[in-house]
């Protein structure tokens, strides 16, 4: 049995449309340890929706499996550690966040004596309290998103399943939430999130992993995927230009590693281009993901030509 | 057991704040005028009352069947398109349990509209005769089975198809089950002397419910007695036939992608 929140084991999902299979995951490993906010990044269709549905036992693997702590995903067991924020969280909008929580309560089968405790304490940690009793139809999207994570939180779960958290939410409430989750780390509940905001990954989470066409790319804690390494950036004008530079864009710009960015200085003078600006920046992830992306998807392309 | 009622509960609940309730207070107004409105054409008081319960309980049946068809085909459709079904069913609860709900509490709202229209129309003519006929509940009780009947296999059908196609094909289901046999004998057979289509409409006979079983209009319009049995036996066939489809599209459901 893997002491493991999230296992994922050579998870395959093959999709049969019209137009032919289409592979969502190829064998797709990862490990997500209890207590950890995880971030799990990737572009849409990368695969993230999909591995969350096959832990969910909303859709069947076609090879591999996936455990949650230990308990088969899709299983009754597992189901009762989840708490689940769907990417596109639509709820019956007639009902107040209150009557929400209690059909929640009840669905995940929280003891009767429990339920109205668990869904004030819900509503607790969202900020929802003073709300509680309006429609949803008349909630902003913000407060929609703090009523969807309340109701993965009802059943008290070790785990809990973000899909798209702030996704399309203002700067504002994109901040409550990072703040909620922040919380939630101190009740030592696992926090699995996917998410296109990199600042936000590398602002709460412990460790991140980037998947991209199906399988994982990269997987750590954010130096671990950052290398704490600097680049150079570098802006050119190329005034008598003799032979030039692959590395400096039709714009004039240009990004080395901090190591390399004497010598590349050097050769862009021989060359006879004018340095009119020069700054240092840390590598992000938002860079390592570009870098990762764009690579497999040259790799892929140069392959699909040969 | 309890997730089944609760979501029986929020299903019946979420029907009701559908416009298609509104059709059915409609129809229970027009129910209740109805027996005065027939009245004024009448000639004499027997008359009167055979076309009220005539007119009004073919018209609760349609309906009831108007509705299922509608509501059978798309409640579990909706659930998928508008994703309210990812946090339900990320529960630790069965999808059959999750089937079993919605059918119930679909079956639920369609039967309560049944019976409302029949007791408006009750009280429609036991304002003017002074009679309370309570005889048109027997006839209702079949046409509440015989639409629920129809939200399951339009159910069924929903997990299969589209809601437009589980409609029509729960709809063809009804028309070959519900076809009275003096129809395909004489119309079919030997006025118009479709032979083939009238074989092929007994062959399919065979596979689908006998709707014919469920309505009790006859009888009741014309005071003729049911046996109690009747009604047990009634639901019972009705029960069972649910069940195998509800079990069919739960089979099919269990391993769907959603």
């Amino acid at each position: 049995m893997s002491g493991y929140a999230i296992d994922f084991q050579g998870l395959t999902k093959t999709f049969r449309t019209l137009r032919g299979p289409v592979e969502a995951l190829r064998g797709l490993d990862l490990q997500v340890k209890p207590g950890e906010i995880f971030g799990y990044i990737g572009v849409n269709g990368a695969g993230k929706s999909t591995s969350i549905k096959v832990l969910l036992g909303l859709i069947r693997a076609t090879a591999g499996a996936a455990w949650v702590f230990g308990e088969p995903a899709g299983s009754l067991a597992a189901r009762r550690k989840i708490g689940y924020l769907p990417e596109v969280a639509n709820y019956h909008e007639f009902m107040s966040a209150a009557e929400l929580l209690m059909v929640h309560a009840r669905l995940a089968g929280v003891p009767r004596a429990l339920q109205a405790e668990r869904c004030r304490d819900a509503l607790d940690v969202v900020g929802l309290t003073a709300r509680k009793h309006s429609r949803i139809s008349e909630y902003s999207k913000g407060m929609k998103q703090r009523v969807g994570v309340a109701q993965a939180l009802v059943s008290d779960p070790p785990l809990l399943i973000l899909d798209e958290l702030t996704s399309g939410l203002d700067p504002f409430a994109q901040r409550d939430l990072r703040d909620i989750m922040t919380r939630l780390k101190e009740r030592n509940i696992t926090v699995f999130f996917s998410s296109h905001h990199m600042s936000e990954v590398e602002a709460i989470c412990d460790r991140a992993a980037i998947i991209h066409r199906g399988t994982l790319q990269a997987c750590g804690t954010i130096p671990e995927l950052t290398e704490n390494r600097e680049r150079v950036e570098m802006l050119w004008e190329a005034v008598h230009v003799s032979e030039p530079l692959s590395q400096i864009s039709s714009l004039g710009e240009a990004a080395v590693a901090t190591e390399g960015a004497h010598d590349f200085l050097q050769l862009a003078l021989s060359r006879g281009y004018r340095l009119k600006r020069m700054n240092t920046k840390r590598t992000n992830l938002e860079d390592v993901f570009h870098s990762i992306t764009r690579r497999i998807d040259e790799e892929v392309g140069a392959c699909s030509l040969s | 057991m309890f997730s089944f009622l609760e979501i029986a509960r929020v299903q019946l609940l979420e029907n009701i704040r559908r416009q298609v309730h509104l059709v059915t207070l409609f129809m229970a107004a027009a129910m209740l005028i109805l027996p005065a409105y027939v009245n004024a054409f009448s000639m004499g008081l027997k008359a009167f009352g055979l076309v009220t319960k005539d007119f009004g309980l073919t018209a609760i049946s349609y309906y009831g069947i108007a509705m299922a068809l509608l509501l059978g085909s798309s409640v579990v459709p909706r659930d998928i398109e508008r994703k309210t079904i990812y946090p339900i069913l990320s529960r630790p609860l069965g999808r059959v349990t999750y089937l079993g709900g919605q059918f119930l509490g679909t079956a639920v709202l369609v039967s309560g509209s049944v019976f409302l229209l029949t007791m408006c129309m009750g009280l429609g003519i036991a304002s003017l005769s002074r009679e309370w006929d309570s005889g048109l509940f027997a006839a209702a009780w079949g046409y509440s089975l015989e639409s629920a009947l129809v939200v399951a296999i339009c159910m069924c059908f929903s997990v299969f198809a589209s809601p437009p196609l589980a409609g029509v094909l729960g709809f063809f289901v009804y028309t070959i089950g519900g076809m009275p046999n003096a129809f395909i004998q004489f119309f079919l057979r030997e006025d118009r002397g479709a032979l083939w289509v009238a074989d092929g409409v007994e062959a399919l006979q065979r596979f689908v419910p006998n709707f014919a079983i469920f309505r009790l209009k006859y009888p009741v319009v014309h005071g003729i007695p049911i046996h109690p049995e009747y009604h047990l036996a009634e639901s019972l066939y009705a029960f069972l036939w649910i069940l195998m489809f509800l079990l069919i599209a739960g089979i099919r459901f269990e391993t769907k992608d959603l």
